[in-house]
């Protein structure tokens, strides 16, 4: 039997392409370039698909201010543990190769065709209002950045497949050797044989509830990213057999009650002013940490407020710009509601875990690699220690670079007929199931699982019984998924993946004893001296769950001499 | 509702259909439309919104988000 009697298309490729993103489509175009065949597989339409969909308004980093790669490492890292403590949490390598091929990547992006200039042919390098130091950010008119992209991935000639869900990687052996997937249309079933596959695809945020309150049906309200964000690449990788870090550490946020749709991140860009933050009686208050926040609660100050009303005229207009570069409808809801953000404050709600993002992803070293298996590689937002554009564009300008020497290096891909057959069996399982659960179900109750019994504040106990109901709901309803169609078989095959990571995301918790930075133990209030440095590595070997905890490497000469 | 399409703007394009990042809507062959099948689906991005030549499409945001 061959992959051609199990599925309705079979695609024969050099690179496989998972997530028309940012990363994905900047890969695609420069591998193409190469002349390699690729095939780029992206759920939605690579034109407004990914994080970046409706636009986006700054990009970093990029070199300037005399900074060098080694400095980037050490501001790299100050932000990371100004959110999670003392520590190394990724390899820092990564942050010292983004930065080193930035202007390249600079360089390259406006040959794509993205506007990466302001108005007078200049950069625009936005004042940092929160870290001090070298201006690293860009400030870009990106509202198109995603028609440019897809069409310039298009134009070098890869192969797009829109509307189509990765089900599952293939692998022959330690080897990753392509990908079944779904028209999220149609409901075809498709085997992509591949030479090399990139995951490209978002964070993971969808096993926490979105930032908005009080939704009651429209439950795919995430704020700052788009709600496709179910973790397809990570869990894609976790099951392959390929390690992801980072799991115990979500990123967190407030929930800011009025913020709905204008970019939280201009808060902090403010383009160089701070915006202001007030108890409900008019005092004014720091940045309020996690722990402050509970204290002014419990003082009685909330709500706690904050405010851009103090900026000059000319500041509110960048900010207006910037909202018309990253979300135009921010005007749109913002005009409906009659919230004026030059006046009105915004409330700030409760801090919670919101997503899982920088330090979090697919392990891989500084060429994009995955070390644990061969023919991997993973950029973007699913790579650990990856954030936002500059770091996806710099990924895929790398792999899509250099991918073609291990493309013409790779053996001939086989498929595993039996494992095939056995994904086709998971994938499209929903559409035969009657009287079963919706997808939205099984997600909103993994959901809750992990606001009761994870959430900021963790204990054993808790932490134990949710992995307890999450696993024994996994058993109950994960077979009992139903679709009614191609559409509702996608929303099946993301929830597959939400309870999987979930899973993952439980056991990391209890794994890690301790308190530090944002990841709090009520039961284990002291930083764990022995975890210094040390980061949770899952991956799933022969149908079971591995977890190790290693040491990140330092940053050395011969890390930083081995790219290419 | 989260989406509505006028639909004696609409000249039936079908770029919302072919864009919308959720897969929110849908489209009805005979009638030449797009439909809005999964609204629960929306996040409120404003993609077809923006993307509409017709301008035929409005968002609004329910009162549980006011």
């Amino acid at each position: 039997m061959s992959p051609k009697n199990l599925a309705d298309r079979v695609y024969e490729t050099d690179v496989m392409i998972m997530g028309g993103g940012i990363a994905g489509c900047y890969a695609a175009a420069k591998a193409a370039e190469r002349g390699l065949k690729v095939t780029l597989v992206e759920k939605a339409n690579t034109r407004r698909s990914g994080t970046a969909a409706m636009g986006m308004d700054h990009y970093e980093p990029v070199k300037n201010d005399g900074i060098t790669n080694e400095g980037f490492v050490k501001l790299w890292e100050a932000r990371q543990s100004a959110l999670n403590g003392e520590g190394r949490f990724t390899d820092p390598v990564m942050p010292y190769v983004y930065m080193d091929k930035s202007l390249w990547a600079l360089e390259e992006s406006e040959r794509l065709g993205l506007t990466m200039r302001w108005h007078d042919g200049d950069f625009y390098f936005m004042p940092q209002a929160w870290f001090g130091g070298p201006r690293l950010m860009l400030r870009v008119h990106w509202q198109d950045c995603k028609p440019i992209l897809a069409r310039a991935a298009r134009s070098a000639g890869a192969q797009v497949l829109e509307r189509t869900m990765v089900v599952d990687l293939l692998t022959n052996g330690d080897r990753v050797v392509g990908a079944t997937a779904v028209d999220t249309r149609t409901g075809e079933f498709i085997v992509i044989k591949a030479r090399a596959t990139v995951l490209a695809t978002g964070i993971f945020a969808r096993c926490y509830e979105p930032e908005e309150p009080l939704f009651y049906k429209y439950q795919m309200k995430y704020h700052w990213c788009p709600a496709s964000i179910s973790g397809d690449g990570y869990a894609a990788a976790y099951r392959a057999g390929a390690e992801i870090a980072n799991m115990d550490i979500t990123g967190w946020g407030f929930r800011i009650r009025d913020d709905l749709t204008i970019s939280y991140g201009n808060f902090d860009h403010g383009d160089g002013i701070r915006a202001k933050w007030y108890t409900w009686d008019g005092e004014e208050i720091p940045y309020p940490t996690a722990e402050r926040y509970r204290e002014i609660e419990q003082a009685g100050k909330d709500p706690i407020y904050v405010s851009q009303s103090h900026l000059p005229d000319d500041y509110h207009k960048r900010m207006e710009v910037a909202f018309v570069d990253e979300k135009l409808i921010s005007f749109k809801v913002a005009e409906e509601r009659l919230f004026n953000p030059r006046t009105h404050r915004y409330e700030l709600m409760e801090n919670h875990p919101l997503n899982f993002i920088v330090p979090t992803g697919a392990v891989v070293d500084r060429n994009f690699k995955s070390p644990s298996l061969e023919g991997l590689w993973a950029i973007g937002d699913c790579s650990s220690g990856a954030h936002g554009c500059g770091n996806a564009a710099v990924g895929g300008l790398v792999v899509g670079d250099n991918i073609h020497k291990d493309v013409s290096a790779a053996p001939e891909p086989h498929i595993d007929e039996g494992q095939v057959e056995a994904q086709k069996q998971i994938a499209l399982a929903p559409l035969s199931v009657t009287a079963g659960t919706e997808p939205i179900e099984l997600e909103l109750s993994t959901r809750y699982i992990c606001r009761r019994y994870v959430g900021m504040l963790k204990n054993e106990g808790r932490l134990r019984e949710g992995q307890r109901r999450l696993r024994t709901l996994k058993r109950e309803f994960g077979p009992k998924l139903v679709a009614r169609n191609a559409h509702g078989l996608m929303r099946a095959l993301e929830c597959r993946n939400i309870v999987d990571l979930t899973d993952v995301h439980i056991a990391a918790c209890l794994q890690r004893k301790e308190t530090r930075g944002q990841f709090i133990r009520l039961d284990y209030t002291q930083r764990d001296p022995s975890r210094d440095n040390m980061v949770t590595y899952q991956r799933m070997k022969s149908e079971e769950p591995i977890l190790e905890i290693r040491e990140v490497p330092e940053l050395s000469a011969a890390s930083v001499g081995e790219g290419r | 509702m989260a989406i509505t399409f006028d639909y004696e703007k609409c000249s039936g394009c079908g770029r919302c259909y072919d864009l919308c990042p959720m897969d929110v809507i849908g489209w009805n062959k005979e009638k030449n439309q797009p439909t809005p099948d999964y609204s629960e689906d929306c996040w409120f991005c404003g993609s077809c919104w923006l993307e509409c030549p017709d301008r035929a499409i409005d968002i609004q945001y329910p009162c549980c988000f006011w």
